[in-house]
């Protein structure tokens, strides 16, 4: 990474942050089989953009923005809205010691959340996951995506009573494995 | 926005659904997904170099704007030219290796288009005053999301990778250029553009038939006509393809397509 001010290019940031936006992409309802080409123009449009210079936002958040808003215009070209599931497989819980019922039970929970997450449209999906799964603050969203904070505000405030909705409809008592 | 004004995050919200709150704190958990970094890395570079390299929107929405120039990529050259220089063409998601006498001249040759309005305009007003709805005046101080850790590169090969490799011509003839280019001009149409990207996939059909891209070529015959809400003329054809290509990298998109 480069210091002092200067930008980073595609490729470091490809390095760096690859993964962490293949995991976002998949958390914002990606098909799976569509990361990998989705990945490639987030970056590709990081390089067109003459790549991140440091400043108020982190890489990571810029590079949510670019992500947003290149699965955004996908899905709408697409005329769909994100449903894909949050790819349990690839998603298996970090531990240091495997254990297949656990494994079973936290694929189900990742599976009732992505049902509810598939109540939010492409909009409002991000916010959800980078405020309540990234832990971003509402300012950091709003600057990596280049809105107002009143709207990451908004959006955060639908999509967190949305999915409330969802698991109070669905009554569902979690697993434990 | 200081974060004391901020909603308390829901997984730490004794008043959210229990099963909410820890399915929360097990996805915010969850491992980071598998990516061929290395192979992800060189498409990524032949598709910059194949660009020419320089960024051609130096404007970055909060991150400052201005540079010209100033991503050159990181790690070495994008493509290199000269004679014996390989192309990796991102074709659908698979990445295609092709032997080039001439590096330089054939990655630009078989670059694709930069896809259209891949930054839409937030055509949403600014918002009124924010509207914290359930603010946290006890919520401890969080800790700031770190970037993802560097990862391995995997030394599996990608499916598509050793598919298109075991279909690798001797040399990229002329026609194969030319089936190459319009194949992705048809891809980097789908997104948006799905009248012309119907269009291209079906010139492409009839003017290379079996071709080297004709597997993607139908898929994206498919997924337009989807797009374009011929659901009578898209179903027949994707089942036909799912037939014909029951483990394209493609299939899995046509099968969605075909059933939404």
């Amino acid at each position: 990474m480069s210091a002092g001010g200067e930008r980073v290019g595609a490729a470091d940031l490809f390095r760096a942050h690859a993964r962490f936006v293949a995991g976002f992409l998949l958390r914002i309802g990606v098909p799976r089989g569509e990361v990998d080409d989705l990945v490639q123009e987030v970056f590709l449009t990081a390089h067109r953009k003459g790549g991140f210079e440091p400043g108020r936002a982190k890489a990571t958040t810029w590079l949510c923005g670019i992500a947003t808003r290149v699965w955004s215009n996908r899905a709408r070209s697409m005329r769909r809205k994100p449903t894909e599931p949050l790819a349990p497989a690839e998603h298996a819980i970090a531990s240091s010691q495997p254990d297949p019922e656990r494994e079973v039970a936290a694929k189900r929970d990742l599976e009732r959340l992505s049902r509810a997450l598939d109540e939010l449209d492409a909009d409002h999906r991000p916010v959800f996951v980078l405020y309540e799964l990234d832990g971003l603050s509402c300012a950091e969203i709003a600057e990596g995506l280049a809105v107002p904070v009143g709207t990451v505000y908004r959006r955060l405030h639908t999509a967190r009573a949305r999915v409330r909705a969802a698991y109070e409809r669905g009554g569902a008592k979690r697993h434990v494995g | 926005m200081s974060d004391e004004t901020e909603p308390v995050r829901l997984r730490d919200d004794p008043d959210a659904p229990e099963a909410l709150r820890e399915d929360l704190a097990a996805a915010a958990g969850a491992a980071l997904p598998a990516l061929d970094l290395e192979a992800g890395l060189a498409s990524l570079e032949a598709a910059i170099g194949a660009e020419g390299g320089g960024p051609s929107d130096p404007g970055t929405p909060g991150a400052g704007g201005g540079a010209t120039g100033g991503a050159s990529l990181g790690g070495g050259a994008a493509m290199a030219a000269g004679a014996g220089a390989v192309i990796l063409a991102l074709i659908g998601g698979a990445y295609l290796w092709l032997a080039s006498d001439d590096g330089a001249s054939e990655a630009v040759a078989a670059r694709p288009p930069a896809p259209e309005a891949v930054e839409p305009v937030e055509v949403e007003a600014a918002a009124p005053a924010p509207e914290p709805a359930e603010p946290a005046p006890t919520e401890a101080v969080e800790p700031e999301p770190e970037p993802a850790p560097e990862a391995e590169p995997s030394a599996r090969p990608r499916r598509g990778a050793r598919r298109a490799v075991a279909r690798r011509p001797s040399s990229p003839e002329p026609d194969l250029r030319e089936e190459m280019e319009l194949t992705n001009r048809a891809r980097a149409a789908l997104a948006g553009r799905p009248a012309e990207a119907l269009r291209l996939a079906r010139e492409g059909q009839r003017r290379f038939g079996d071709g080297l891209f004709s597997e993607e070529r139908e898929a994206i015959e498919v997924l337009a006509l989807a797009a374009l809400d011929r659901a009578d003329e898209a179903r027949p054809r994707g089942e036909r393809f799912l037939r014909r290509h029951p483990r394209s990298t493609f299939a899995e998109r046509v099968r969605r397509a075909i059933a939404e």
